[in-house]
């Protein structure tokens, strides 16, 4: 206490004893350790946030690749007129017929899609693989690389997508690639 | 460099110069945290909290007092939650007669008077410590930190007068209670 004491205390004995019993409860000076430990959790923080601004760029970077993956298909949807899609059936059945089908494991075997059927949304990876491969305007490479990411989606398209990536194993990228939309190569 | 200069730097990201802030003041931060909570372990680990809550609000202090006013004010805040956990009182009240007994004088007892003197320093510790909480911590506070009756106010968050008073007020209980063990005030 300084120069605001009360001035009405009497400075008798008691008082003394008082204070004195008061001085030696609180003032003991601080541990020696107790800035070095300061200082080191200051710099334990500052690790963690540089180690958590490392881990929010690559959490960016997926969301944004994920984006990317989710506005390609949109577009995608929207872009492709409803001709397409009978053009395209249309392409896979005479492939079909004809033996130039891009044909993988079971779809060796699987019979020619029928015109008349609707195209499936929520489609069989092994038994129609090329015809979702075929229809999917995603780069493959994106597709592949967000797969871990797109398990929540409920779009169909990037279902599909996910089916043939993770059940069929053997459809390799090269393989899905051989039947871009809009055409063959 | 003065304690504004400091303080700026602080906020630009210099370590070393909230590490001397904290050499400046960490006694007095520890001390608020003992007078709450009578314990050296746990008032170091509050001053710890309070220095590192205050370098991370650096932004807020708007220096309105003086830095030293506002981390032990920090500290003094974050004691008394402390103190108010269920688990901390009971944990307290097994150690209640321990309380800081260690800091009694000591060393070989020479005189008659001595001993008087040491009986009295013991016996007031333990009136001390058995006062209510907002008359104790006045008490402490007042008399056992550097700062004066505006800013243990400040700290406290009452006004000045309150203070006053409960610091008189602890000392009148004190010497009524030493009035009845024998003690008389010549």
């Amino acid at each position: 206490m300084t120069d605001e004491h009360d001035p009405e205390t009497t400075r008798s004995q008691i008082d003394g004893a008082v204070d004195e019993a008061v001085r030696r409860v609180v003032t003991d000076p601080a541990p020696a350790t107790l800035r070095a430990r300061v200082m080191a959790r200051l710099a334990e923080r500052r690790d963690r946030s540089a180690a958590a601004s490392g881990g929010l760029s690559w959490s960016l970077r997926s969301a944004v690749a994920t984006a990317v993956l989710v506005l390609a298909v949109a577009t995608w949807g929207l872009l492709r007129a409803p001709g397409d899609q009978e053009d395209s059936i249309a392409t896979q059945r005479a492939e079909a017929e004809s033996g130039t089908a891009v044909a993988t494991g079971a779809d060796v075997a699987a019979p020619a899609p029928d015109a008349a059927a609707p195209l499936p949304v929520d489609i069989d990876p092994v038994a129609s693989a090329p015809v979702t491969v075929a229809e999917l305007a995603v780069p493959d490479a994106i597709v592949l690389d967000s797969i871990g990411g797109l398990e929540a989606l409920e779009i169909p398209e990037i279902r599909i997508a996910r089916n043939v990536a993770l059940d069929m194993a053997p459809l390799t990228i090269e393989t899905m690639t051989l039947t871009p939309l809009g055409g063959r190569h | 460099m003065n304690e504004s200069e400091l303080v700026d730097r602080a906020r630009q990201g210099d370590q070393s110069a909230f590490g001397e802030l904290v050499r400046q003041h960490q006694d007095a931060v520890f001390r608020a945290a003992l007078a709450a909570l009578g314990s050296a372990e746990d008032a170091e680990e509050i001053a710890q909290d309070a220095f590192v809550a205050a370098y991370s609000n650096l932004d807020g202090f708007r220096e309105e007092a003086s830095f030293r006013t506002w981390v032990v004010a920090i500290a003094w805040r974050r004691a008394l939650t402390r103190r108010r956990r269920l688990a901390y009182q009971v944990r307290r009240l097994v150690q209640w007669t321990d309380w800081n007994w260690n800091m009694l004088p000591g060393g070989e007892p020479s005189s008659e008077a001595q001993l008087a003197g040491a009986e009295l320093g013991e016996r007031v510790q333990r009136l001390i410590q058995a006062l209510p909480p907002k008359l104790r911590d006045a008490l402490v506070m007042t008399i056992g930190t550097d700062s004066n009756y505006r800013e243990v106010a400040g700290i406290l968050d009452i006004p000045v007068g309150t203070l006053k008073w409960r610091v008189s007020e602890a000392r009148r209980q004190i010497k009524a209670k030493l009035s009845r063990l024998g003690y008389r005030d010549d």
